[in-house]
């Protein structure tokens, strides 16, 4: 059986640290998406020791499920969990991990240890998942705004069709990018003003060709 | 198909929630709250964790079961006709009562996850507060994009509040006023989803739910 170890160091303090565990906004930008894959959601109530799920796509667009139980917690200190997987190539096994923070040079050592694992595959993906999760939280932690799937699924869930898809994109996109309040929401007025004069048959041709093109670049 | 505002048109990208004072008459939601408090589906919330210590039921229905919602609940008629947004399909309705001492932890509403994953959160939330009690200290509903805190609102009475359903939210714990279940904060919850055409069909038309199950 194999075990997997591996670190990473955080510049903030083991406490600064640990608050982007608990803290559940910070909690879904850094934890769970596989490489090249996204966090798309999850139920359960993690605090409380419950079952959870996180659900996830991969780096193809085919759903991953991980489900898990927090074992024990020490604040500040670390946490204690088992999971399991559906998909994804994480393979089988049903694991528990150890992540334990530790006050180092100034900062905070992450030590994540984790297994059994059956077959080195499994833990060399799980090492690759790791390594994603790891790499973000170093950025949530330092206060990055880490794009998160699940926040802009959830936003875009009033608008509707792919024209509103598209809309959402281009307004989310200008919001992402910095620009003032007011040119968002001068340039959304612009949008549904004109966008709801389009004639029935051409947003739908409109919605067509948004629907291939995704295709296509996907 | 032609293009169809966000969110019914209730709100903009960088707004979150509307308020309207008295938006139901004061006999209107006297009935409603003598509905709530004379029921004999009200229990222990059948919601999620975050409801814990708090009371209620739920309904859940699709558009096209409107009417018999409302013969079964005739005192929600009047709420239902105002706060139902259009261009949703699906809703769970949810009398919540708070008592001293309780609150509601912060969460993102996917009740309908019950019946399929991946419904995903509501188009919208609609709040009306059917009971206030005047001493009442805390209990006021907090809301965050993002996790940044969007609006903090003292609940109110007859005030109907509806607030985008990508938001987190929460209610924070009641301190005083509250001691009894017949002077709770009692307010009457309806979230409006828009379900994804292939999920539909694991939604039940109609279906009450309490603590122990199927009504």
């Amino acid at each position: 059986m194999r075990e997997l170890t591996m670190d990473v160091w955080l510049a903030q303090g083991p406490e600064e640290v640990f608050a982007a565990f608990g803290d559940p906004f910070r909690l879904r930008r850094w934890y769970g998406a596989p490489p090249g894959g996204h966090r798309t959601g999850a139920t359960g109530d993690v605090a409380s020791g419950e079952p959870f799920q996180v659900s996830l796509i991969d780096a193809s667009g085919a759903p991953v499920m991980q489900r898990g139980q927090i074992l024990s917690v020490t604040p500040g200190e670390g946490l204690e969990l088992e999971m399991a997987w559906e998909g994804g190539g994480l393979g089988a096994d049903a694991t528990r991990a150890a992540i334990a923070l530790r006050p180092a040079e100034g900062g905070t050592r992450v030590e994540v240890r984790q297994g059994p694992f059956s077959t080195a595959e499994a833990l060399e993906a799980h090492r690759a998942w790791w390594g994603a999760c790891l790499g973000r939280l170093v950025r949530v932690a330092a206060g990055d705004a880490v794009p998160c799937f699940e926040e802009f699924w959830e936003e875009s869930r009033g608008f509707v069709g792919p024209l509103g898809a598209a809309a959402y994109t281009v307004l989310a996109g200008l919001r992402e990018a910095g620009a003032p309040a007011e040119t968002v929401a001068q340039v959304e007025e612009l949008l549904y003003t004109h966008l709801a004069r389009l004639p029935p048959d051409t947003a739908e041709a409109l919605g067509a060709v948004l629907r291939s093109r995704v295709t296509e670049a996907g | 198909m032609r293009f169809q505002p966000p969110w019914g048109g209730a709100f903009r990208l960088q707004s979150f929630v509307h308020r309207t004072p008295e938006a139901l008459s004061p006999a209107t939601v006297e009935s409603i709250r003598k509905a709530i408090l004379g029921s004999s589906l009200l229990g222990d919330s059948n919601l999620s964790g975050q409801f814990s210590g708090t009371y209620g039921f739920s309904i859940t229905f699709r558009r096209e079961a409107l009417s018999e919602v409302t013969a079964m609940f005739p005192a929600f008629a009047p709420y239902l006709d105002t706060a139902l947004l259009p261009d949703c399909d699906t809703f769970l309705l949810n009398p919540l009562l708070v008592r001293e001492g309780r609150g509601v932890g912060a969460h993102i509403d996917r009740s309908l996850e019950f019946y399929g994953a991946g419904i995903g959160c509501p188009v919208a939330v609609s709040v009306l507060y059917v009971q206030v009690p005047e001493t009442l200290s805390g209990g006021e509903l907090r809301l965050y994009h993002r996790g940044n805190r969007v609006a903090a609102l003292k609940p109110v009475p007859r005030t109907l509040v509806v607030f985008r359903g990508d938001l987190t939210h929460e209610v924070a714990a009641i301190d005083a006023g509250a001691p009894a279940l017949s002077g709770a904060r009692i307010s009457l919850v309806v979230e409006q989803y828009r379900v994804p055409h292939s999920l539909r069909a694991g939604v039940p038309r109609f279906e009450v739910r309490t603590r122990a199950g199927m009504a």
